[in-house]
């Protein structure tokens, strides 16, 4: 008798132990975050090329000189206190003093200059230096303990936005060879790496800034949406990224928010019927773009008329979507065939479903609206690397009329990051080549304040209204889930940088 | 038998070259991952640079002819995404997948068995009926929604695991149990039509007539004689899930070596698919030779020579 209650004890025991709900968050000052993908490499340079690693590294482990600020899109000290542009090519910083990287060694003048150096490394195929510098050189000098001087091969107005974008490492950072533990002077620490599991940051006590709540930070993945709900549901994590709109459906921890993704479909305008602006504008003019929210897209999208967000620089308010107006689209349509236009010939429309949610349903939904005004597309879904190669130069000459869906955003905040590569004759992924716009983009990328805006809302105008080379479609949304004993406010950043420090306890 | 082994380790050698010849070009015919790994806009020169680094820009059958030859002194090159060496990332993913498996298919075959063989004892009494049913039922399941509704039911609303990650033995509960399920449904129906076979031979009536326990006649006499097919589905089973338990392992977050896999193709890390594809079919062909010695230890008739 003693026997059988002393094994139904002990087994009692060990499934009471087995069964109890594991990883339940206490009342400690650590978080857990539930990303959709891995975080498989974590080198700085790469932070705003590659969402993630910039999600996880940009302002916790890996700071940088300046920061942009979410509204406005203009730049606000951060390691630097003060910048100021000498003459074209050259602009001085001035640093915050008395900062330390988490390896002890001081964050001086020489320390800035190596990790500016860094960043053009052939070895190290750094994708931010490729999107933020392009073809621009640089030289970095140390003044004085607190002072760079940053000489550039030709003007860079855009130097404060770029410097918000590139991280500061510590000087013991391999200079050849991608980083897998790295060292900044964020508020917090690079503790611990798994790439097939999670990533661990603890807060740095030695930060120079304001203490964060939050002690310890663990960064998982699941690829799947509901799971990731799930998890903080249950309380085995407290932020939940991406997840699914059907999934999104307690008010109280469900946040949508404007990411900063805008979808288009671009027209590639060598081939008729789409070298003909009247059959663009009837494309435009035959979508109902308010059918798709709520149903298609989420309630919270809202319908695009340019190809950005409202706060980045150059974002023309004037201009408002295509209004949807059938009768005008079929007189466009039967004008331009008088003119003798092939309007029914078959166009392709390519898209990649890894690009949003719901893509196929959106493209066949376009398609059938073109169809009411005679215009024939045709959708083909292709991979990511297919997308890829349709949507940049070089194009390939032997494909018929051809359309494409792509999603673009612009964190960086200022147009000249969408306009020179979509919009000039010498962009990587344009269709455009008009010695007119490229001159006035030209000019507006060397210009500053005001008229640097007015100039880029004013292509924006000539673009969206003379041009139309694109069915601009909607600014997307993006759903994260935030557990009860948390606050964290998301916004159109949020994707590429989550700040420990913007999270708080209730 | 070493001679037996030897011709199949030779054959499987062949096969494993073959594989070998069309993992390499088929992957390669999916795509340049240039794209994948450099930001779209990025100049022709920055992509020819990033070929050039990695070999792309070589005709294939350099490619090919430079793979061949690190291979031979079992370099299998390095990541494209992880930077580290591919076949320690596959060494490192395995024995998961390897746990995973064994586990799912101790249960799933030791379940099968017993209950089809119960369900045999009496075919189409109250009993067959329902471990048909539940059998049928398991095998028809989609992993995929089963290990959603798994994490519902006792993750989410009762509480009880961990909805995924790894961990202690709790993590192990969910993901051994869906992987466990169709195995487990499909054996369930082998073992039953293999023992209503075997139930109802002359060997089987003779040792009833001579007063053989019915539990005896059932586990050890019939149940020995029914083994070679429930070998036969167990194995093929078995080698897929060697092959990684991927729909598992990617909703459970498992570090094996299926989600390895997809990722790698994902990212076309060509490295990671090859020396995954290596090393996974060196396994199956390892456990094909076991297979077929565990017939000849079963079966006396079968002899290898």
């Amino acid at each position: 008798m003693n026997r059988t209650m002393t094994l139904s004890a002990g087994a009692a025991f060990v499934l009471g132990a087995l069964l109890s709900p594991a990883q339940a968050q206490d009342a400690s000052k650590d978080v857990r975050i539930v990303m959709a993908s891995a975080v498989d490499v974590v080198e700085p340079c790469h932070m705003n090329s590659t969402g993630y690693i910039g999600l996880v590294l940009k302002g916790n482990v890996v700071e940088t000189l300046l920061k942009l600020d979410p509204k406005t899109s203009q730049p606000l000290p951060n390691l630097a206190t003060e910048w100021t542009q000498v003459d074209p090519t050259t602009w001085r910083i001035k640093l915050r003093d008395g900062v330390k990287f988490h390896d002890g060694t001081p964050f001086d003048a020489d320390a800035v200059v190596t990790a500016l150096n860094r960043q053009f490394v052939p070895e190290l195929a750094c994708r931010d230096m490729i999107r933020s510098f392009g073809s621009v050189k640089i030289q970095p000098k140390a003044l004085d303990k607190t002072t760079v001087e940053i000489v550039t091969s030709e003007p860079m107005p855009l130097m404060p936005l770029t410097l918000a974008q590139t991280g500061m490492t510590a000087p013991s950072t391999p200079m050849k060879e991608a980083s897998r533990q790295p060292i900044g002077t964020g508020p917090y620490v690079f503790t611990s790496w798994n790439p097939a599991q999670n990533l661990v940051f603890t807060r740095f006590d030695g930060y120079w800034g304001e203490k964060p709540q939050v002690a310890k930070a663990t960064y998982v993945w699941r690829s799947e949406p509901a799971l990731r709900a799930s998890m903080v549901e249950v309380g085995e994590a407290d932020l939940a990224l991406q997840i699914a709109p059907q999934d999104a459906v307690n008010k109280e921890t469900d946040i949508g928010y404007l990411n900063a993704d805008t979808s288009r479909v671009r027209f590639f305008m060598d081939k008729p019927p789409l070298n003909d602006v009247r059959v663009r504008e009837a494309m435009n003019l035959a979508v109902d773009r308010s059918a798709f929210i709520g149903t298609i897209v989420s309630p919270l999208s809202v319908p695009a008329s340019q190809f950005m967000l409202s706060n980045v620089n150059g974002y023309d308010p004037s201009l408002k979507p295509w209004p949807y107006d059938v009768a005008k689209a079929k007189a466009l349509i039967k004008e331009a065939k008088a003119a003798g236009v092939p309007v029914d010939k078959e166009i392709t429309l390519y898209g990649s479903e890894f690009m949003q949610a719901n893509l196929s349903e959106m493209l066949e939904t376009l398609a059938q609206y073109w169809a009411e005004i005679g215009v024939n597309v045709k959708i083909a879904m292709v991979d990511k690397i297919q997308h890829s190669s349709i949507r940049r130069k070089p194009y390939p000459t032997d494909r018929g009329p051809t359309m494409v869906h792509e999603l673009h955003d612009n964190v960086a905040g200022d147009a000249f990051y969408t306009m020179i590569v979509y919009y000039t004759s010498n962009g990587g992924l344009t269709n455009i080549y008009d010695p007119n716009l490229d001159k006035l983009l030209q000019d507006a990328s060397v210009s500053t304040g005001e008229r640097r805006r007015d100039l880029f809302q004013q292509a924006n105008r000539t673009i969206q209204r003379e041009v139309v080379p694109d069915v601009m479609l909607f600014h997307m949304v993006s759903y994260i889930r935030v557990g009860k004993r948390v606050s964290y406010q998301p916004d159109f950043t949020t994707q590429g940088k989550l700040e420990l420090s913007a999270i708080t306890f209730k | 038998m070493s001679g037996y082994v030897t011709t199949r380790m030779l054959h499987s050698a062949i096969s494993m070259m073959g594989l070998i010849v069309l993992v390499f070009f088929l992957a390669r015919l999916t795509g340049n991952p240039t794209d994948l790994y450099l930001p779209i806009d990025a100049p022709a020169e920055v992509r020819a640079a990033f070929a050039k680094a990695n070999g792309f820009d070589q005709p294939l059958l350099a490619q090919f002819q430079t793979f061949l030859g690190n291979l031979v002194q079992f370099d299998f090159g390095n990541s494209l995404r992880l930077e580290r060496p591919a076949v320690d990332l596959v060494l490192q993913a395995f024995p998961t997948s390897l746990i995973l498996a064994g586990t799912a298919m101790t249960i799933a075959l030791v379940v099968a068995v017993v209950a089809g063989s119960l369900a045999a004892r009496n075919p189409n009494g109250v009993l067959d009926r329902f471990v048909n049913m539940i059998a049928l039922a398991g095998a028809s399941l989609p992993n995929f929604w089963l290990a959603l509704v798994s994490v519902l039911v006792f993750a989410v609303g009762l509480r009880w695991l961990p909805t995924s990650g790894t961990g202690g033995l709790s993590y192990w509960i969910l993901p051994v149990m869906v992987l466990t399920v169709r195995p487990c449904g499909l054996l369930a129906q082998v073992v039953r039509g293999a023992m209503i076979s075997a139930l109802s031979s002359a060997y089987v009536k003779t040792a009833r007539a001579k007063g053989v326990k019915k539990r005896v006649i059932v586990f050890v006499h019939a149940l020995r004689n029914a083994m070679l097919p429930i070998i036969t589905v167990a194995g093929d089973q078995a080698s897929g899930m060697i092959n990684g338990a991927v729909v598992v392992e990617m909703i459970f977050g498992f570090p094996g070596i299926g989600r390895l896999m997809m990722e790698s193709i994902q990212y076309r890390d060509f490295a990671v698919i090859q020396a995954g594809v290596i090393v996974t079919a060196a396994a199956i062909f390892l456990l094909n030779i076991v297979i077929d010695l565990a017939y000849a230890l079963l079966d006396p008739r079968i002899k290898h020579a």
